[in-house]
């Protein structure tokens, strides 16, 4: 990656000079103001730091250009170099680019230490557009606590009676060092800025995961209060209410236990509720109290399908009341009885199925809705926004219930 | 203590929405709905009078916002009853709205619709006294 060219004239590189030059008197005084200043700045205002530094630069070395330029690389190629906070002629040039195998910047992190050249767009045509003579250029590379270079500080003289000497050197390579601490400043900043962000969020979703949370058990209470409340105003005796309650309390628990395994992990709710594990949950008393039975007798089939949280409660309660049905006068009741439960999806609506053969025989059409009746009705077509069908017939109960997908996965 | 006022449930939980609806129905007072959506609530509304509502905030289609300010405009005396807080719109406007929390027994707030009744009737009187007063002769 030699920055030097076959045809460079024998005068562009004239490092040697700065050492030869009889250094002007340094003005301690004045570049101790101007550090003091400069880190005061970093404190109030850090986006200030380089311009200003830059401004510093060409006024302590008496230039009438300079910059910052910091190296981008740019796999598989050699990379570039970028013009930060240019100053004096070059002020307009600020964002540009040069290549990090064609410029004086280049030349700089080649040889890892200050240089000097003379008349440069003899070589780098670029540097020609600033339309003034650039007599001579100093450049010290620029450090952030890398052995590697980020960039290099620069100061031009568009004079020809002024000339840099060892002391511009020595002033420039300190700014620079400066330059590369403000740097780093600004980069850790970014950093911590960052990382406070991901905490704001981190506690942020943590926060609306607890208000979910106490939402949802607010719900649940009054849910279970209205629960309570019905099933007394319904139930004959207290035997019977409390076998009511208790069914309808173990559904709403079991149906809130398939949502709560999908609570966890990076505050993300994840819904594993599906169809298939509602229907199984529901089923499960009566599976594990008719021993003696075939299990076939409790049939559920049909694409699987998640279900959101909102409609899982009131499915849920609708299943377990069609079940409790079952047990207590349907296909469930005698030994030999069948429920199948089936279902599909048709133009963006679940259809299920709910079918009891082989029960103990329905007489008539019941007449008048139970309470249990009302509240299906209820919960499909006023909370899912479906459809209920029944068909009674002497040797067969049959359900059809058609919910809209978009309530069932809200 | 309703005294034949029907009220419009709006509740798309259904043991929340029945046992609201029977509470109603004890206290005397004549039940529209329950509605669990507002499209159900906006139907219900074109076919029925009512006189006082209860609204859930958060429904099966959409928030409650529309059934809200259809009502408080008309002047019907409103109580939301949520586990939510009132959407942010609904507050602004109607700031001295009554909020009641899940779970509150529902006869509590059927005293509050009483009360809220109570002040209309009081404010409708008032209102025709000094419509009366105006138009008194000189």
């Amino acid at each position: 990656m030699a920055a030097s060219l076959p045809n460079e004239p024998h005068d562009l590189l004239i490092t040697d000079e700065l050492h030869h030059r009889i250094a002007h008197k340094a003005d301690y005084q004045r570049e101790k103001l101007a550090i003091q200043d400069l880190a005061r700045q970093m404190a109030e205002q850090p986006d200030q730091v380089l311009p200003r530094l830059v401004h510093l630069a060409m006024e302590l070395c008496g230039g009438q250009s300079a910059g910052i330029s910091l190296y981008e690389a740019q796999p598989p190629g050699p990379g570039i170099f970028r013009w930060h906070h240019l100053a004096g002629r070059y002020a307009n040039f600020s964002g540009g680019t040069v290549p990090r195998d064609f410029s004086p910047s280049g030349v700089c992190f080649d040889v890892d230490h200050p240089i000097l050249m003379a008349r440069p767009e003899r070589v780098y045509d670029f540097l020609s557009e600033a339309g003034v003579p650039n007599y001579e250029v100093l450049l010290v590379p620029l450090y952030a606590g890398q052995p590697d270079p980020l960039g290099t500080l620069w100061v031009i003289s568009h004079d020809e009676a002024i000339h840099f000497d060892s002391g511009d050197a020595r002033v420039t390579t300190e700014l620079a060092a400066f330059a590369g601490l403000a740097l780093k400043m600004i980069q850790d900043a970014s950093v911590l800025r960052a990382s406070e962000e991901r905490l704001n969020l981190a506690l942020h979703q943590q926060e609306m995961l607890t208000r979910e949370m106490s939402h949802r058990v607010k719900n649940l209470f009054a849910i279970a209060i209205g629960m309570v409340s019905i099933s007394a105003k319904s139930a004959a005796t207290a035997q019977d209410m409390a076998k009511t309650l208790l069914g309808r309390l173990n559904a709403l628990a079991r149906a809130h236990d398939l949502v709560l395994r999908g609570l966890h992990a990076n505050g993300q709710i994840i819904r594993e509720a599906t169809l298939t594990r509602l229907l199984e949950a529901i089923f499960q008393p009566h599976t594990d109290l008719a021993r003696t039975g075939d299990p076939k007798r409790i049939v559920i089939s049909g694409p699987d399908l998640v279900i959101g949280e909102r409609a899982l409660t009131s499915l849920a309660l609708v299943l377990h009341e069609l079940a409790t049905n079952a047990a207590k006068y349907g296909a469930l009741s005698i030994g030999q009885g069948l429920v199948h439960v089936t279902w599909q999806i048709e133009a963006d609506n679940l259809l299920l199925r709910w079918e009891e053969r082989k029960g103990p025989g329905i007489e008539k059409t019941p007449t008048g809705e139970g309470f249990g009746s009302i509240l299906v009705r209820r919960s499909i077509v006023g909370q899912l926004g479906g459809e209920l069908d029944y068909i009674w017939k002497p040797e067969r109960f049959s359900a059809f219930i058609s919910i809209p997908m978009e309530r069932l996965s809200s | 203590m309703l005294n034949q006022i029907s009220v419009l449930i709006v509740e798309n939980e259904p043991f929340i929405a029945l046992d609201l609806a029977t509470a109603v129905e004890e206290a005397g007072g004549k039940v529209i709905g329950p509605a669990g959506s507002v499209r159900e609530a906006l139907m219900l509304i074109e076919q029925h009078l009512v006189q006082a509502a209860i609204l859930d905030v958060s429904l099966s289609d959409r928030d409650v916002t529309p059934i809200a300010e259809l009502l408080i405009e008309g002047g019907i005396p409103v109580i939301f009853y949520s586990g939510l807080a009132l959407p942010v719109a609904l507050r602004e406007r109607y700031p001295s709205a009554s909020i009641y929390n899940k779970p509150t027994p529902p006869v509590q707030l059927l005293h509050k619709l009483v009360a809220l009744m109570r002040t209309r009737k009081v404010e409708t009187v008032l209102r025709g006294a000094r419509l009366a007063t105006s138009r008194s002769p000189k």
